[in-house]
């Protein structure tokens, strides 16, 4: 899915940047996945990744639903299309995340520390949904501990925040 | 003394700062209501939600309690009236407690009861998850997403529910003054209209809206201003409901004296 990767050090630079970002969703579409903007959890999994496509595109329910359905079919889990929350596994909950964010037609879809989102069992998984993803427009902000585990992946850059936020997002990062 | 003084300082101040959060909270949602967001179709989904569970869920329990509160208010002003010899002037007096102040103040109460208090929770809930700034990261506006329709539904919850309040009351009503009085029920709606002013729908309006408004707004905002803790949702819904109270006390008095100044 992606081929780029930055590695934060330390917590707080994690949670700077992510603060960078938050504040940029103000004036652009940026889709942020991470374990700090959880789905919503009196929606369903249809409601919840409908919601920002519904928000700001008008898009029909029926429409919608028929779109989301191949989505989740594709993620080899359809039949969570009407479960809340609270029933999905950590992983089930990551991919419906990602698939919320999809909907809002993000400029960038930012994944933000994956790991800290679903337990160690479905670290294939998630390799796996990397591999067959066909996204140009994401980015993997990870602990610099888990480098190693992106290295199997085809296409594999690295680059610094401060650089990847003023080419991509056209903003000059002085902090 | 000095304790007791620091106290109602401390109050006070907390009262002020509340109305000065309010104010800008209520500010903030009439101007959302003015961008016409409405009907945004997310936003109005939750509209149509809202108005299904505080205005479609409660209509059966609703609807046997009217009949109850209309059938006894109707018995008890009866004999008051008789006793004073004033039963010629039942029709306005029904006017008046029915219309003006028993059918806002009991839907008040039971929506407070119902609705509010679910509504504080869920907002204090989705605060503690942080699934409001879900929303903001989302580009959503919570102001339209989450408060206005859940505001519009209970403006809109109150009046529809108020009146038919007062229409199944005075059906209530009728049954008792056909029984006892062997009165029709034309002649009896034609007694209340008669009796029914411009200035009694004036008045009836626009206290099912301030009642309506502060149904939903109070408790979001209280919601709102819980931390990030299990511990403060119990604490938010009690704060909630009280400053409700007070706010019902409050819109009650002023609509009084509307009706005693104007």
């Amino acid at each position: 899915m992606t081929n780029t990767f930055i590695y934060y050090t330390s917590e707080a630079q994690k949670e700077r940047w992510l603060d960078q970002i938050l504040e940029l969703t103000k004036t652009e579409h940026i889709g942020i996945v991470t374990s700090r903007l959880p789905i919503i959890g009196n929606l369903s999994v249809f409601e919840n990744i409908i919601l920002p496509a519904s928000y700001h595109f008008n898009l029909s329910l029926k429409e919608g639903r028929k779109m989301i359905e191949n989505d989740l079919k594709r993620l080899e889990m359809p039949h969570i299309i009407d479960t809340r929350p609270d029933f999905l596994t950590d992983f089930e909950k990551l991919m419906v995340k990602y698939l919320q964010v999809t909907y809002l037609q993000p400029k960038w879809i930012i994944i933000v520390s994956p790991r800290r989102m679903y337990a160690a069992e479905y670290e294939e998984k998630f390799k796996d949904f990397l591999r067959c993803e066909t996204r140009d427009n994401s980015v993997i902000i990870d602990h610099i501990n888990h480098r190693y585990l992106f290295q199997d992946l085809e296409n594999y850059t690295e680059l610094d925040f401060d650089l990847w936020l003023e080419i991509n997002l056209q903003t000059s990062n002085s902090r | 003394m000095e304790t007791f003084i620091k106290k109602i300082g401390r109050n006070f101040i907390d009262i002020a700062v509340f109305f000065h959060g309010f104010t800008i909270f209520s500010n903030k949602v009439l101007k959302t209501l003015i961008k016409f967001k409405l009907f945004n179709p997310a936003v109005f989904l939750v509209f149509v939600r809202q108005i299904y569970f505080t205005g479609v869920q409660i209509l059966p329990v609703y609807i046997a309690i009217s009949l109850i509160i209309g059938v006894a208010m109707v018995g008890s002003l009866m004999q008051a009236a008789d006793l004073v010899g004033g039963i010629d002037q039942l029709g306005r007096i029904m006017v008046v407690i029915s219309f003006n102040q028993i059918a806002p103040l009991v839907t008040s109460i039971l929506l407070a009861l119902r609705s509010a208090t679910a509504v504080t929770a869920e907002i204090a809930l989705m605060k503690m998850n942080r699934e409001i700034d879900t929303l903001q990261s989302l580009s959503i506006d919570p102001y339209e997403y989450l408060y206005l329709p859940r505001i519009a539904a209970g403006v809109i919850c109150m009046m529809a529910l108020s009146t038919i309040f007062v229409c199944v009351s005075l059906l209530g009503g009728y049954f008792i003054l056909s029984f006892l009085q062997d009165m029709s029920l034309d002649y009896m709606l034609t007694t209340i209209f008669d009796n029914l002013e411009l200035f009694d729908i004036i008045t009836f309006l626009i206290k099912v809206f301030f009642l309506g408004f502060a149904l939903m707004s109070i408790p979001i905002y209280t919601a709102l201003e819980t931390k990030a803790a299990v511990t403060e949702i119990p604490i938010a819904l009690l704060r909630g409901m009280m400053r409700l109270f007070y706010a019902f006390i409050l819109i009650q008095v002023f609509t009084i004296m509307l009706g005693m100044y104007l």
